[in-house]
């Protein structure tokens, strides 16, 4: 009886979570343009897709912007750390705790914040101003899963590797490196689906003439009832799906962790 | 190893796009431009907050719509007063919803050793963008939407689920629930299995050892819950934009559109200043709770 | 030795990446910037029918892109003039589209370039003269001055768009008449209102019988009140582009509308099967008319190739395809021969010179700007 009434209520729990999924999924095979009526099956929308030159200009935007950030950042917060390293604590302190900002405030005044400095500094927003803004929130979350690798290392190695002769440049690349490659991987990984994800503060520092996918939908959303979107949402949850599956197999728990600390609207 | 140096871009860019926007923000909220677009010093920002020229009847948790309370005050703090209604009612429901569902999986996931499939499956939508997971509650709750036209089928309805506190709300609570689960369940993972035999050895029954051992226990994961369903629900424009039929003014949108649309950065600003505060003080009382909670326990 | 290689490689991606980052903008010079309306230029190949006749539809930047190849063409849209106005002093754009009365503001602001006419021959050649006589501003000399600044888009007027199966066939143009259905509770939740300043604000006074540009405290008052009144009452659905669907499909009885938004959901239904019918408009008396406009910028950063497509626009088939496909009414007289007569005779759409005397257009003075924006301001918080 216990057991009923769990597995009932977790039931109720997923299909809450799942039905906008499927309806989603199902309805971008219906041949009408209506949300509730069923008018057939069709490949149509994704056809539309495909041709639409706004969505495949935002995807490209969308995923240079991310591989892009998601470099960058993980390069900076991974030498950000090797010098946090040799720092004073009560340094090292103060600069975790501001990295920390960013994490804890809203998305909505991180955006406005960043708008807010372009505008003075009278940069024009656009794809500059996009990329910085998301290295901006992006490096946080790489030191974030950098940093802890670094606790774990034996400082007595870099060490014993300059005693053996090595330059400082090989002994990091030789010995420091590869110790914290986990680290570097979850940043890299972690930093490109939180990039892809945005859609606050892209919002806000993008301008308007380049446009990142959430953007796009953001603005078709608003207007018309468009089944092209619900074609897009399927392809992108199967995509994270593999992802997903491929992400875990390789690292085991590792990554599955990391989504709780996702915040927010992004 | 004498690297220091190496942080030193980043306490630069640190220096730039952390603390300087946020100040910015604040000077902002105190400066406005004058026709010859030199910056000045004003308080007309707050002042036009807090100006009592036009004013609404208070509607938090429903004084006015409900009640019938009808006390005046300035239209943006009822605006913030609406906002935090709905946001507490979604940290709420999130809690009494959430919690069963992470003490179901977390027994799950002991029994597996780990974490199950059924957590994966939990986060799984998560990672699908929260714009799409909200457009797709459009097509369920409309008025010709899915669910309307089930019961129809029973002639009922329709029911007008959007454009509502209801709608908006469950926007919410579907967008930020696993930020509330996730946190609890992996506290209650953490509980040490001896710790509740202890209990039971001790002579507590199933509804005694909840209540006065695993319920305590998984105080922490609950703040920590709170906290990361309340901020976002607070601060969110996206969910009452395309839920709420476009009369919805909650605060993140009474800031967006000072922003975006009437480019009045002063009081955009103030407002912002004043969410920021709001949030990060209800966030601090919240981690202290959380920290002279976590003080006395039994966990490792 | 392959670790080598590795950083190597990551220092590479960086830099190309730092090289990306710097030139990631096209030629400037080489691309046109275009700020319009959201669903308001053709963007999509597809066969439209109208009251029988065929049209194909192309998109238009594409077949700009094809005769003028040297050009990119960046294209964005808004939904409201006021959305619109902040943005032109953020950004650059070549072409901007707003309605006659943003047009009479950006003047008064030197926003905007002068149009050079003889690179514009096809403006000329097939304007409307309906549209020649038009009173843009009280001032004359401002008024005559708006057609060396820009040159009409489309245009529509200001109406009623309601569901003939649940109000039955409306005839009497009586302000009060038409727009009581608005501020009627019997529709609650069923009331489409456009998200935008003037039109909320102007069918509220349309309706209380002041002019639309008042600048009276009491009338404005009063017509605030009853927005106001209207929002917590009748609950209605705020949007711009999203109402159509709505009131296709049902969910919305009826709406403040422009007419050409009304033609495009008649499409939409006989689109779907539907009887076109179902959706009526009627355009109250002393409504507003109102005349969108390409426009240059003050700091368009390519005229030349502004003007070219200005010029574009004005080609009779680029334009007849793109009146088929925005469905509002079209300030090309060749066009106008060329759709169907149902649309081009209806005085809703194509007012008569004494339907254009009787309607009033939107003014912009500081004073009017000022006001209605407070007011606004004030019905969105609440």
């Amino acid at each position: 009886m216990k057991k009923l009434l769990k597995n009932g209520y977790m039931f109720l729990i997923f299909a809450f979570l799942y039905a906008p999924v499927v309806v989603l999924i199902i309805f971008s095979f219906n041949d009408a343009k209506s949300r509730a009526v069923w008018g057939g099956f069709t490949l149509d929308w994704y056809r539309k897709l495909f041709q639409n030159s706004d969505i495949l200009s935002a995807l490209r935007v969308t995923l240079i912007i991310a591989l892009l950030s998601a470099l960058i950042s993980t390069f900076v917060a991974a030498i950000t750390c090797l010098g946090l390293q040799s720092m004073k604590r009560r340094l090292r302190g103060v600069i975790m705790q501001v990295t920390y900002i960013p994490n804890v405030s809203p998305d909505l005044v991180t955006g406005i914040s960043l708008m807010l400095l372009f505008f003075f500094i009278g940069l024009k927003t656009g794809f500059p101003t996009l990329l910085m803004a998301h290295i901006a929130f992006n490096i946080p979350y790489a030191i974030l899963s950098i940093s802890p690798k670094f606790k774990q290392l034996d400082k007595n190695i870099y060490e014993a590797a300059l005693d053996l002769g090595c330059k400082p440049h090989q002994a990091i690349i030789k010995v420091i490196l590869p110790e914290i490659m986990p680290g570097i991987v979850t940043a890299l990984i972690l930093t490109f689906t939180l990039s892809i994800d945005d859609f606050v503060i892209s919002y806000f520092t993008a301008g308007n003439q380049i446009s990142t996918l959430a953007i796009t939908i953001y603005s078709m959303a608003r207007k018309s009832v468009n089944p092209q979107i619900n074609a897009l949402s399927a392809l992108m949850f199967v995509t994270v799906l593999i992802l997903l599956i491929i992400v875990n197999i390789r690292s085991g728990k590792d990554s599955k962790v990391k989504v709780g600390t996702r915040g927010g609207d992004k | 190893m004498r690297m220091q140096k190496l942080a030193a871009p980043y306490i630069i860019w640190m220096a730039v796009f952390t603390i300087a926007p946020l100040l910015l923000v604040a000077f902002y909220a105190f400066s406005a431009y004058d026709a010859a677009g030199n910056l000045y010093f004003t308080l007309q920002g707050f002042r036009s907050i807090f100006s009592t020229e036009s004013t609404v009847a208070l509607d938090f948790l429903g004084l006015s719509s409900i009640w019938h309370v009808d006390l005046q005050v300035p239209i943006y703090i009822n605006v913030f007063a609406k906002s935090l209604s709905l946001a507490l009612v979604s940290t709420l429901i999130c809690l009494v919803a959430g919690y069963p569902a992470a003490y179901i999986l977390a027994q799950r996931s002991k029994a597996k050793k780990g974490s199950s499939f059924l957590l994966f499956l939990f986060v799984l939508p998560m990672w699908m963008n929260a714009l799409l997971r909200t457009y797709a509650w459009l097509a369920l709750l409309e008025p010709n939407g899915i669910i309307n036209s089930f019961i129809g089928i029973f002639g009922l309805g329709p029911v007008q689920f959007l454009y509502n506190d209801f709608g908006i709300g469950l926007g919410m609570v579907y967008n930020y629930l696993p930020f509330m689960v996730l946190p609890i369940h992996s506290v209650l993972l953490k509980i040490d299995r001896s710790v509740v035999e202890a209990a039971e050895d001790l002579g507590a029954n199933k509804k005694q050892t909840f209540l006065k051992v695993i319920f305590p226990l998984s105080l922490p994961g609950i703040f920590s819950g709170i906290n990361m369903v309340f901020m976002p629900a607070m601060t969110t424009f996206l969910i009452p934009d395309l839920l709420g039929g476009g009369r919805y003014l909650l605060i993140g949108n009474a800031i967006e559109r000072q922003f975006m649309v009437s480019r009045d950065y002063t009081v955009g600003s103030a407002l912002s200043i004043l969410l920021l505060v709001f949030v990060l003080a209800s966030m601090r009382v919240l981690t202290k709770y959380e920290e002279d909670n976590a003080g006395g326990g039994v966990l490792g | 030795m392959k670790r080598r290689t590795l950083a190597l490689a990551a220092v590479l991606i960086f830099t190309v990446s730092l090289l990306l980052t710097s030139c990631g903008g096209k030629d400037r010079s080489k691309t046109l910037v275009i700020y319009n309306w959201g669903e308001y230029m053709s963007r999509e190949s597809d066969t439209y029918t109208l009251y029988g006749q065929d049209y194909e539809i192309t998109d238009v930047i594409e077949d700009f892109k094809t005769a003028y190849p040297e050009y990119d063409v960046v294209y964005s849209t808004y939904d409201d003039n006021e959305k619109m106005y902040p943005m032109i002093d953020k950004e650059s754009f070549d072409i901007i589209i707003p309605s006659d009365y943003m047009v009479v503001r950006l003047i008064k602001e030197n926003r905007l370039q002068k149009l050079d006419m003889t690179k514009l021959p096809n403006v000329s050649k097939y304007v409307d003269p309906r549209l020649g006589n038009i009173e843009f501003d009280p001032d004359e000399a401002i008024s005559n001055q708006v057609y060396s600044y820009a040159a009409p888009y489309m245009y529509c007027t200001v109406g009623l768009i309601y569901n003939r199966d649940e109000l039955g066939m409306l005839s009497d143009n009586d302000p009060a008449q038409v727009w009581q259905t608005l501020f009627d509770t019997r529709w609650e939740n069923r009331i489409g209102m456009y998200n935008s300043m003037r039109e909320s604000i102007g069918a509220a006074l349309n309706y209380l019988g002041y002019s639309l540009n008042t600048v009276a405290a009491a009338e404005l008052e009063e017509a605030k009140q009853l927005l106001i009144e209207q929002r917590k009452e009748v609950k209605p659905i705020v949007g711009i582009d999203d109402l159509k669907d709505k009131y296709v499909s049902g969910e919305l009885a009826a709406g403040i509308a422009w007419s050409g938004d009304h033609v495009v959901c008649q499409q939409k239904l006989e689109d779907g099967g539907q009887d076109p019918e179902m959706l009526q408009y009627i355009l109250p008396e002393g409504s507003n008319m109102s005349i969108d406009m390409m426009c240059i910028p003050e700091n368009a950063q390519n005229v030349e190739a502004a003007h070219k497509f200005i010029n574009f626009m004005y080609e009779p088939d680029v334009a007849l395809k793109n009146a088929v496909y925005v469905g509002y009414s079209s300030p090309h007289i060749d066009v106008l021969n060329k759709l169907p007569e149902e649309i081009t005779s209806n005085n809703s759409y194509y007012p008569d010179a004494e339907t254009v005397a009787s309607l009033e257009l939107y003014y912009s003075s500081e004073e009017i700007d000022s006001t209605y924006d407070k007011i606004w301001q004030t019905i969105l918080a609440n």
